[in-house]
C-alpha cells in the first residue's frame, strides 16, 4: 500500500488535472479562435478583391493593401504551431508520468516491478526538469499565459523602464 | 518621416514562415536588402560578415535565444550600436523590461500588422 501511495505521488495527478491539461485547454482554445480568426480575415478579403471592379487606378492600391491584410494573417501560424508545441510537450509529460505508474501499479502487458519504475520516473522527471530550467532560464514562457501584456503596456514599459 | 529604405535588415526566426511574413512587409515597406537567421548563433555570424543597420529578432529560439544574441549584440564593441528590434510572443513583463535593460530599441508582441512594423523601425530608424 506504501509503494502504490509514493507510485500516486509521483503521478502529481493535482500538478495534471488542474495546471498541465488546464493550460493545454487553455492554448487548444486559443488555436481554434486564431485560425478561425485567420480564415475569416483571409475569406473576407479575397472576397472583397473578387467584388472589387478591376478597372481604374484605384484597384492596384487595394490589391497592395489587402494583401498586406492576407500576409498579417497567416501569421497566425506562428502562434498556433508555438501553442501546440506546448501542448504537445506537457501531452508527452503526462503521458510518461502514466506510463511510469502504470509500470509501477504493474497494468498492462509486461509491466516492471514497482521497483523499476523508480529510476524511469527519475530519468523522465530530470528531463521534464531539464526543459523547465533552460525555459527559465531564457524567460521562455511561449504566447499567452498569466503575465503577458499586451502591446500599449509593452510601449509603456519601453519608455518607462531605464 | 524618412527612411533608408537601402539599409540591410537582418531577420531573426526560427519559424520559416514568420520569416517570409516579416521579408515581405518590409519589401512593402520598400525595403529590398533584407537577409534571414534561423537563430542567434547564426544571426551572430551574418552580423560579423555585413554591416546591418536593422535586427529584428524572434526571442524563443534555440540554440540562441534572441534575448542572449541582443546580449551579445550589446557587448560586441562592432556591433553594439545596431538598431534591435524584439519581435516575440514572449509579452511578459518580465521579458520587456529584460530586453529593454539589455539594451534593446523596441519591442513588438506578436501577433503585429504592418502598421506597427513600421512606426517601430521608423521609431529607431527614422531619420
Amino acid at each position: 500500500m506504501a509503494e502504490l501511495r509514493g507510485a500516486i505521488n509521483r503521478l502529481g495527478v493535482p500538478d495534471i488535472a488542474e495546471t498541465k491539461l488546464g493550460s493545454v485547454q487553455i492554448d487548444i482554445d486559443h488555436v481554434m479562435q486564431a485560425t478561425r480568426a485567420a480564415a475569416d480575415t483571409i475569406l473576407e478579403t479575397a472576397e472583397e478583391l473578387l467584388a472589387a471592379p478591376q478597372t481604374g487606378s484605384d484597384y492596384r492600391a487595394l490589391v497592395e493593401d489587402r494583401m498586406i491584410a492576407l500576409m498579417e494573417a497567416c501569421s497566425f501560424q506562428d502562434l498556433t504551431g508555438q501553442r501546440l508545441k506546448r501542448a504537445s510537450y506537457t501531452l508527452q509529460v503526462v503521458e510518461e508520468r502514466l506510463s511510469t505508474f502504470a509500470s509501477a501499479v504493474k497494468a498492462g502487458d509486461g509491466a516492471a516491478s514497482l521497483g523499476d519504475a523508480v529510476p524511469q520516473q527519475a530519468v523522465q522527471g530530470r528531463i521534464e526538469r531539464q526543459r523547465a530550467a533552460w525555459n527559465q532560464a531564457n524567460m521562455v514562457h511561449g504566447p499567452g499565459g498569466a503575465g503577458a501584456v499586451p502591446q500599449e503596456t509593452v510601449d509603456w514599459l519601453l519608455a518607462t523602464t531605464s | 518621416m524618412a527612411l533608408d529604405t537601402s539599409m540591410p535588415i537582418l531577420v531573426v526566426d526560427d519559424y520559416q514562415t514568420m520569416v517570409r511574413i516579416i521579408k515581405n512587409l518590409l519589401k512593402q515597406l520598400g525595403f529590398e536588402d533584407v537577409d534571414d537567421a534561423s537563430d542567434g548563433t547564426a544571426a551572430l555570424d551574418k552580423l560579423k560578415q555585413k554591416k546591418y543597420g536593422l535586427v529584428i529578432s524572434d526571442w524563443n529560439m534555440e540554440p540562441m535565444t534572441g534575448y542572449e544574441l541582443l546580449r551579445q549584440v550589446r557587448s560586441d564593441d562592432g556591433l553594439r550600436t545596431t538598431p534591435f528590434i524584439m519581435v516575440t510572443a514572449e509579452s511578459k513583463t518580465e521579458n520587456v523590461i529584460a530586453a529593454k535593460k539589455a539594451g534593446v530599441n523596441n519591442y513588438i508582441v506578436k501577433p503585429f500588422n504592418a502598421q506597427t512594423l513600421k512606426s517601430k523601425i521608423e521609431a529607431v530608424c527614422g531619420a
